[in-house]
């Protein structure tokens, strides 16, 4: 016996799903071929971000947790490079370290050097490791770390080392970063860029410095409730806030040198598109339930 | 005060539970160590059935004893290195905060040891696969000759910068054959496929949301519902035209009308609704795991059954 | 000593107690009431009801189930209750000969899980039918995790899936691949970043502390129940505690104020008067002001570290010093030679 021909409402209901991908393929890869300027306006997360990092002195380090690794370099990599292209113009020293994965210093390092190849570019200095920054490397225990951090931060990083001027391992409290560093207070702020869960262990166990962060857009919801609260004084969520970033840095005399369009701007318009695409498959799949209903009425 | 567990420098007076390294007195200590582990596995063998629950959940209380203590024992503030403990509440804090990292490094030296069993269980799973040729073993090929080739490449990648031309090897221009294949399988294939795995997010929400937004029911119409305005405040352009169209109506800030600004919507959903959500979840998590917790340090947890 | 905990963090132990008493008070009651054959309701999980349709269904079908405890770091509480459900998912296969695939992501949890399949084995009189392979060690990467996972589902085509514990951005991956196979899934994660996308693509969701709940509905232990009872009570207090606090907030956050409590050193206010009250011009009442805020957010005492080099006072804790380490007989004096 032969199978009843289907209906619009079930074939609308049941579109497959390879076609699916190949469309949102064919649909994201517009905006690597046409450049498209999208309009923004920044949270008020992002712009209280960006003014706790334009505010900064330099005169007091900061402190960066770096958390992050490619596989969420699409959101934390322009994050991160955001922060540091503010950080290096206003020539804020800051010490990085990780408490997350055991790769974050070494990506860092590697996206401190693409920046620092920006300003080389258009004539400015570059950041120079152990004077300027030190990055601390990994902690295999987040908890155990951000408690020392709060309790005693002298303590926390005595053992650790970093390159000096003539490449020898030296204890990075003899860097001009952290000479005058003996307790978290002594920070301006502490950063913390991550993919991951990280961060709710340092708003548990971080006190008596100001604290803001980077996060990607999953861990933007959990953490939104920080920043509500009070306990964060600036929050950048994902690509969305990435770009909020990026605008806020473009409408900034200061930052008229530095190069403020980068990866949120590219990816700003795919989202666009993936988020259009995920609204129309939506309305199709509830178009084609309403036919089938009816039809079936 | 009591040295037990809190491992002191080598140089400090106290050998009998520490050691330089290479030294006589260490390779003693570990083989004891050994022997007395060996003893004491031995003897839990022989121990009887009805005492091995006592002895198991004993040390499960000793173990997590511990960390109980050191939550609730009040911490050192500005302990020095030459410090001595003031009172003897001050020293039991001094032990908890000399044997915290020792005992941490328990767990991870325990966890190094189960890594190798779990290697194992990979190895027979894939090996017997490859051996016999059954169904799918191309794939199990792949794996045991993947993980060879870069255990291999990734030693002797290590090996060539423990030599006096290690920190040379900091200049890409300085880099051997080895070094290149090292990067070109981890930077080249391991982080660039790890990319991958989590840029295949993107399609599976697409059709996980085509399949799942359906108008089925009040609820579902109501996800739907918060859904869409969350994703249309992410976009711009959209937000930009939704706030041209209120200014159009009433520019003023204070308006009635800019109340539902798409981004004032949003913020409402966030913070009224989906924010408490979330701290109630978390409330209950929370109490949850430590409830959990608390059962399975007394012993109370008949796990299994 | 104790100060530590007057001036600043005894809000934080004084509820961890509390919630300990709650928990061993309604076990002990709950012993008491299984000893006279009475039972405490739990309200229905729909979850949890599925497993076995889940695990008959895929009896008829001759297909596995596969199940993934999370991606732990260690062995912590999350992954021995997920090991719990598992036991009892793992005991009605035994009972039908239904293949099971556990994916371990810790090697740790590795071991556990396969004492504990074995023993559930055991328990049914089934050891004959334990496949040692059936417990599986996968990766204790993320992403090289959720392929190894995914492909598992794919060739093995499970039937029935359960995700229960630590999930994080490979949710989806795991649900959808789940999905495209058309097993009937069960999940849980107690990451809320990832409870949606479970929404989104499994049958049935355990949100939240439903999973903790999950071991006391499927085996009805007295201990597990009355632990449940003292864990609903802790969430009262909450409750209870939320409540006053929007109350009390509500009644002191009106009108104006003329003292505050100093919170640090200032023109006015020395470093003896930090944590005091102090008078001030008069001004509209804030958050900081209130019994709540005051309650868990107390003021801490000014404490000098030795490091404070550019301060000149002395450090508050002076303790007694060890003994300088005795000078090695070979050392090189200054200026001399050996």
């Amino acid at each position: 016996m032969s199978q009843a021909p289907r209906s619009l409402g079930d074939k609308l209901q049941s579109l497959p799903k390879p076609a699916l991908y190949i469309v949102l393929i064919i649909l994201t890869s517009i905006p690597l071929f046409a450049k498209v300027s999208i309009p923004n306006r920044p949270a008020k997360a992002s712009i209280d971000f960006y003014n706790l990092v334009k505010n900064l002195s330099a005169d007091k380090p900061i402190l960066i947790q770096t958390d992050w690794t490619t596989s969420t370099r699409g959101e934390s990599a322009g994050e991160f490079k955001s922060l540091m292209r503010m950080l290096m113009h206003k020539h804020v020293k800051f010490c990085i370290y990780s408490a997350g994965d055991p790769q974050a210093p070494q990506v860092a390092r590697d996206y401190i050097d693409i920046v620092n190849q920006e300003r080389k570019d258009h004539g400015d200095t570059p950041y120079v490791g152990w004077s300027d920054y030190v990055v601390a490397g990994y902690f295999p225990s987040a908890e155990a770390i951000s408690n020392s951090i709060t309790n005693n931060f002298r303590t926390a990083f005595q053992d650790k080392k970093d390159k000096n001027l003539q490449g020898t391992p030296t204890p990075i409290f003899e860097s001009p970063v952290l000479s005058n560093v003996n307790k978290v207070s002594d920070f301006s702020a502490m950063l913390i860029v991550t993919g991951s869960n990280t961060s709710n262990v340092a708003i548990e166990r971080i006190k008596h410095v100001p604290l803001a962060m980077m996060v990607t857009g999953v861990m933007g919801p959990e953490t939104q409730v920080y920043y509500d609260s009070g306990q964060l004084k600036g929050l950048v969520t994902g690509l969305k806030g990435l770009y909020d970033m990026e605008t806020q840095m473009v409408k900034d005399p200061d930052f008229s040198k530095e190069k403020s369009l980068d990866q949120g701007a590219a990816y700003y318009p795919t989202l666009h598109i993936a988020l259009v695409l995920m609204i129309l498959a939506v309305i199709i799949g509830n178009v084609g339930m309403f036919i089938s209903k009816r039809r079936a009425a | 005060m009591m040295d037990l567990l809190a491992q002191a420098a080598p140089t400090d007076n106290s050998p009998f539970w520490s050691g330089a390294n290479g030294s006589n007195a260490l390779w003693i200590g570990i083989l004891v160590a050994f022997l007395l582990g060996v003893g004491l596995i031995f003897l839990l063998i022989q121990a009887p059935v009805r005492a091995r629950r006592t002895i198991v959940a004993f040390f499960t209380f000793i173990s997590g004893g511990f960390y109980v203590l050191y939550y609730f024992w009040p911490q050192t503030i500005d302990r020095q290195k030459m410090d001595l403990p003031r009172t003897p509440l001050e020293g039991v804090s001094f032990w908890l905060e000399d044997a915290m990292p020792v005992v941490s490094q328990l767990t991870n030296i325990l966890a190094g040891f189960l890594l190798g069993l779990g290697i194992y269980s990979l190895w027979r799973v894939h090996g017997r696969k490859v051996i016999k040729m059954q169904k799918d073993w191309i794939f199990s090929f792949v794996l045991l000759a993947s993980s060879i080739l870069m255990v291999v490449v990734g030693y002797m990648d290590w090996a060539t910068k423990q030599g006096p031309d290690g920190p040379k090897l900091s200049e890409h221009a300085n880099w051997h054959t080895i070094n290149y294949a090292r990067d070109f399988l981890f930077e080249g294939f391991l982080q660039q496929m790890d990319a991958a795995m989590f840029s295949i997010i993107a399609f599976f929400i697409l059709s996980a949301a085509y399949r799942a937004f359906r108008i089925r029911s009040v609820e579902a119409t109501v996800l739907l519902a918060t859904a869409l305005i969350v994703m249309l405040s992410l976009m711009g352009a959209v937000t930009n035209a939704w706030q041209g169209a209120i200014n159009h109506i009433n520019p003023s800030p204070d308006a009635f009308v800019q109340n539902f600004s798409l981004d004032t919507i949003r913020s409402w959903l966030t913070n009224s609704v989906q924010t408490p959500s979330i701290r109630g979840i978390d409330f209950g998590i929370g109490i949850g795991s430590l409830a959990m917790g608390l059962r399975l340090w007394l012993s109370l947890e008949r796990t299994g059954s | 000593m104790g100060a530590q905990y007057l001036d600043t963090g005894w809000v934080g132990p004084i509820f961890t107690l509390l919630l300990v008493a709650y928990v061993l008070f309604n076990i002990r009651r709950a012993e008491r009431a299984g000893k006279t054959g009475k039972e405490v309701y739990i309200r229905r999980i729909a979850g949890l009801n599925a497993i076995d349709e889940a695990v008959g269904r895929a009896t008829e079908m001759g297909r596995p189930v596969i199940m993934v405890p999370g991606l732990p770091d260690f062995v912590d509480a999350i992954v021995v209750q997920a090991m719990n459900i598992f036991s009892y998912v793992s005991r009605i296969a035994a009972r039908f000969s239904n293949p099971i695939l556990i994916c371990c992501y810790n090697a740790s949890v590795f071991t556990v899980a396969q004492e504990m399949i074995r023993d559930v084995y055991q328990q049914e009189g089934a050891i004959e039918r334990y496949d040692q392979d059936s417990v599986r060690f996968i990766s204790d990467r993320q992403f090289a995790f959720a392929a190894g996972v995914s492909g598992l589902i794919l060739r093995e085509q499970a039937a029935a899936t359960f995700f229960l514990g630590n999930f994080y951005a490979e949710s989806l991956i795991l649900a959808e691949t789940a999905n495209s196979v058309g097993a009937i899934q069960v999940a849980s994660s107690t990451q809320n970043t990832q409870t949606p996308f479970f929404i989104a693509a499994c049958d049935y969701v355990l949100i939240g502390d439903e999973f903790y709940a999950a071991s006391a509905y499927l085996t009805r232990q007295p201990v597990l129940v009355g632990s449940l009872v003292g864990q609903d009570w802790a969430k009262i207090t909450v409750i209870a505690t939320v409540l006053f606090g929007m109350i009390a907030n509500s009644v002191q956050l009106r009108g104006t104020t003329t003292t505050e409590k100093a919170a640090a050193v200032s023109d006015t206010v020395t470093e003896d008067r930090v944590g005091t009250f102090v008078t001030i011009p008069e001004r509209p009442k804030t958050i900081n002001d209130t019994f709540m805020h005051e309650m868990l957010n107390p003021i801490p005492r000014i404490i000098k570290y030795h490091t404070d080099k550019t301060d000149t006072a002395p450090a508050t804790y002076e303790r007694p010093q060890k003994p300088a380490p005795p000078v090695p007989l070979d050392a090189v004096a200054p200026g001399g030679t050996q």
